[in-house]
């Protein structure tokens, strides 16, 4: 052993470390950008990862309906009463009444609004492994006019926005990372606060919502929407109450949110490339 | 008969054939393992078998191939975890000549030696992991990470490796190193073999 660490095989293996090495150092400093050996070999694999990402997805949803089909119907009665009751409580509510109007034609009026610009429908083509927040890549990037922090969502609502970029692909950071951070406004009442993820909850899939004011009239059954920044537009329909308790030291509270769409079973988004107000201030 | 000597052993054009037929397979192995994990299909409980396909490969080759070969298995973890593009690359890379320097001078290829260095392999691999990835950046909360998605990959990391182990098992069987007999057979095509190369 000690003539193998004298050996020609030995230096390589240290120049090998040190290339590696050299890999995570400019990673590390590429700020999001997919560095030039990731890309290629991810490209490399990238379409056999959509083609059994494609049938994976199809077989589960086909072993999924089979298997759930009394929980999907006793759900779907249920979603349907709840549906039926949250219109009832909109419905005389201009403002969640347009916002709601929003969600459901949320594709129609992208067409319409000039404030937004959006990205050709992207596919989910492979799953971050074991990520318990559903990070996800999608078919689209830098080549079609994605950027970095670029907002993702799909026709209910918020997924989460862009983290990594090469020209082809885009990697998706969702709502239930504890990496975001989204400026929140309930429809109803104006109630404000930030979206900080706790693992504790986003784990199970829900969203925290932080700071929000004590005095604030906040209930189970609000509906959450993004209140507007750099990063995210305003209007952006995020999830609804689930339950709301008192910070630790008594002075805010948190409102935990369940988001509306279920980022481990999304398989199309849109991107928002553009609209009124990104990436300034 | 003719033979072609390649550095200080003797390969036979058969031989370089076999030998580019196991990497073509190994490469494959990686490739599919790397498809089963971006594709989610076991939830939190997806294993890992990267980690073991490098580990395997390095009980049965020399010490720098395995090291290149641990290099591009860490790199596919990286992509798949996202983790920062070379760490478990770096992890593995270390791991893996250790092993295959234990298996040139210490210990034997069977399935307990590699079940054992398999463990410490998924064990240094994933710690990093979760120390480089969650506990240094303090989340709220962040065992939660170790207890929902590090413990679960680990052990079925764990028990799926045996699975690896006999598939590269099986590809040396067929594809490995020639034994004395078929080290001597002869070239297949005399006339291109006609001049031997002696390094």
């Amino acid at each position: 052993m000690k003539d193998f660490f004298h050996s020609l095989k030995f230096k390589i293996i240290l120049c090998l470390l040190a290339l590696v090495l050299g890999f995570m150092i400019y990673a590390a400093i590429s700020g999001g950008n997919v560095i030039f050996p990731k890309s290629i070999l991810e490209t490399a694999a990238q379409p056999f990862v959509a083609a059994a990402t494609a049938v994976s997805d199809w077989a589960e949803r086909t072993l999924d309906a089979f298997m759930n089909a009394e929980k999907y119907r006793e759900e779907n009665v249920m979603l349907r009463e709840k549906l039926t009751e949250m219109y009832s409580q909109i419905i005389d509510k201009n403002k969640t009444d347009e916002e709601n109007e929003r969600l459901r034609e949320m594709l129609e009026i992208a067409k319409e609004n000039d404030d937004y610009e959006w990205s050709a429908p992207c596919k989910v083509i492979a799953r971050n492994t074991n990520d318990i927040f559903g990070g996800f890549t999608i078919d689209k990037g830098s080549s079609d006019g994605i950027a970095l922090h670029d907002p993702v969502i799909t026709e209910i609502g918020l997924v989460g926005y862009i983290t990594e970029l090469s020209p082809h692909y885009a990697v998706v950071t969702t709502v239930l990372s504890p990496e975001i951070n989204i400026g929140v406004i309930t429809a109803d009442k104006n109630v404000v606060g930030i979206i900080e993820n706790d693992i504790l909850y986003s784990s199970d899939g829900y969203c925290l919502m932080s700071y929000i004011n004590k005095d604030s009239d906040i209930a189970e059954g609000d509906i959450a929407i993004t209140s507007g920044g750099t990063v995210f537009p305003s209007g952006i329909f995020i999830g609804t109450i689930d339950s709301v308790y008192p910070d630790a030291n008594g002075l805010t509270l948190h409102a935990v949110i369940k988001p509306a769409e279920n980022v481990f079973n999304v398989t199309n988004v849109f991107v928002v490339t553009d609209f009124e107000g990104q990436g300034t201030g | 008969m003719k033979y072609r000597i390649i550095g200080k052993n003797v390969k036979t054009r058969h031989e370089q054939k076999l030998a580019a037929v196991k990497w073509l397979l190994y490469i494959m192995c990686l490739l599919a393992f790397y498809i089963v994990m971006r594709c989610g299909i076991f939830g939190f409980w997806q294993p890992v078998l990267l980690v073991p396909l490098a580990v395997a490969a390095a009980m049965h080759e020399s010490e720098l191939t395995s090291c290149i070969f641990a290099v591009f298995c860490g790199l596919y973890i990286d992509i798949s975890y996202r983790f920062l593009f070379g760490f478990s690359a770096f992890w593995l890379l270390i791991v893996c000549l250790a092993v295959s320097l234990l298996e040139h001078n210490l210990i034997r290829i069977n399935l307990l030696n590699f079940l054992w260095t398999n463990f410490a392999a998924v064990v240094l691999e994933f710690s990093m992991a979760y120390l480089f990835n969650a506990v240094i950046w303090d989340y709220p909360n962040y065992e939660i990470i170790l207890i929902k998605s590090i413990l679960p990959t680990m052990i079925s990391t764990v028990v799926a490796s045996p699975l690896v182990y006999f598939i590269v098992r099986a590809i040396n069987i067929r594809f490995g190193k020639a034994t004395e007999l078929n080290r001597y057979e002869p070239a297949e095509n005399e006339d291109e073999d006609s001049e031997a190369n002696i390094d």
